[in-house]
């Protein structure tokens, strides 16, 4: 599984998680911000999650609007930290 | 003298090195206003962050051991733990100038406004960029422990519209500073050893060094402080209870009733028995919580553990102080008694730091529920 699929999934079961009616499928490049689909507990929940599973930290300079526009942008904040970590 | 609860042998040294240290100074501090009795903690090294958050814990609990002011030892907790530790580990050691470390300069986390605190992303006060890369910074934070008496603020300010997660960025804002005006001290119940007030900001310039991290990192930042604050704040309580039960074990030994002594009723005993296991119970939490900060574990990782904790330790703080206010008496409500009951402390832990209630939402999230603040 690429990482970006990965991510895919991780983002969007933490939605789902968070979520009180249905949601529809999460693609790489869903806006998730401008949609609402993203609050403040939401994204710190995906950092907290992208930290467990993919063993990175993400810096706080990182956890920016720049970085959570999409899952396609997220990864590119995730992944050249991911490479150094192995 | 009773056992100190929970705790091994190397902590419980380290606990009794620190109240020996501050019990000549702890004398001073009565009535004293607030800048006189941080002197003179820092006059005697008790203001520096030791290395690991653990021994942070112990030196406090050994201030309050020392019968060192709560609100001093909650003050410090929060200067060491709430705003210095989560600033140097999220922007690294050079973020704070070193008269911070060794208590010279104070430091205050304004973020609550007088429209709220829980809800920070409608919070209104406001930083404009200008072409020169500065800041332009207006409005005003309240309800502020130790705005009166510090020399910095960690101010998070709107940078963009609307109530999105990335609209608020931190700042490190010199109180010195043309166009910052403070408010008089409130006239605060709870801890009143540490002042609070408000701070107005009217056009502030704020150089673009002093902002920190990115626009839109305050969301980070301020998970991150607010963490730290409900995994340890709560240790500031430790000291003040072993000493409110060690006095309420001298008490019930000491005092005769119905020609026995207090102690030998079996419902004074159960109310003992239940003090003891509060303390036990919040020792074990915040001793917990610090050395898994200590092991490294990100702090964002362990948001709902700091949640828990800080409900916990709350709650069983009050219910402990209830307890001895109950075994004190009228004495409880006589000032200088020996047996003065402090209340307001207590309660105010479900208050600050987030309310309880909202940490619960914390809590229900983390678990999987899709509830909403």
């Amino acid at each position: 599984m690429t990482d970006l699929e990965r991510l895919r999934a991780l983002v969007e079961r933490v939605i789902r998680e968070s979520a009180s009616g249905p949601v529809e499928p999460i693609e790489p490049d869903t806006p998730l911000l401008i949609s609402g689909l993203l609050d403040s507990l939401t994204i710190m929940k995906i950092v907290g999650e992208i930290e467990r599973e993919h063993g990175v930290r993400l810096g706080d300079a990182e956890i920016v609007a720049a970085n959570f526009r999409d899952v396609r942008a997220l990864c590119r904040a995730v992944a050249p930290e991911q490479t150094v970590a192995r | 003298m009773t056992a100190p609860l929970g705790l091994d042998g190397a902590l419980e040294q380290r606990v009794l090195a620190a109240r020996q240290r501050a019990e000549p100074v702890a004398a001073e501090l009565s009535g004293a206003d607030f800048r006189t009795a941080w002197k003179a903690l820092g006059a005697h090294g008790l203001l520096t962050d030791p290395e690991s958050v653990l021994d942070g814990i112990a030196m406090i609990e050994g201030l309050g051991r020392a019968g060192v002011p709560a609100g001093l030892c909650y003050a410090l907790t929060s200067q060491l733990f709430g705003v210095q530790r989560p600033l140097r580990a999220a922007l690294g050691e050079a973020v704070l100038p070193d008269a911070v470390r060794s208590g010279e300069l104070v430091l205050c986390h304004a973020l609550t406004e007088d429209e709220g605190g829980s809800d920070p992303l409608s919070m209104r006060t406001s930083a404009v960029r200008r072409e020169d890369g500065s800041f332009r910074l207006n409005g005003r934070k309240s309800f502020i422990t130790a705005a009166p008496v510090a020399d910095l603020a960690l101010v998070f300010a709107r940078t963009e519209e609307g109530n999105h997660p990335f609209a608020l960025t931190p700042f490190l804002v010199d109180l010195d500073a043309e166009g910052v005006t403070r408010t008089e001290a409130f006239g605060k119940l709870a801890l009143p050893e540490v002042p609070m007030g408000a701070l107005e900001f009217t056009e502030v310039h704020v150089p673009a060094e002093r902002m920190l991290g990115e626009p839109g990192s305050g969301l980070a930042l301020l998970t991150a402080t607010t963490a730290w604050e409900r995994s340890v704040l709560l240790g500031y309580a430790l000291g003040p209870m072993q000493r409110v039960l060690d006095r309420t074990v001298s008490w019930a030994r000491d005092r005769s009733q119905f020609g026995r002594p207090m102690g030998a009723s079996q419902l004074v005993a159960g109310r003992v028995a239940e003090m003891a296991m509060a303390l036990w119970r919040s020792r074990g939490l915040v001793y917990g919580i610090a050395r898994r900060l200590d092991d490294g574990e990100s702090i964002r990782r362990l948001a709902g553990e700091a949640a828990l904790t800080k409900i916990s330790v709350s709650q069983d703080y009050i219910a402990f102080t209830e307890h001895a206010t109950a075994l004190g008496g009228v004495r409880s409500f006589v000032a200088g008694s020996g047996l003065t009951a402090e209340l307001f402390g207590p309660l105010a832990g479900l208050v600050y730091a987030g309310p309880n209630d909202l940490l619960r939402v914390t809590v229900a999230r983390e678990l999987g529920l899709p509830v909403q603040n």
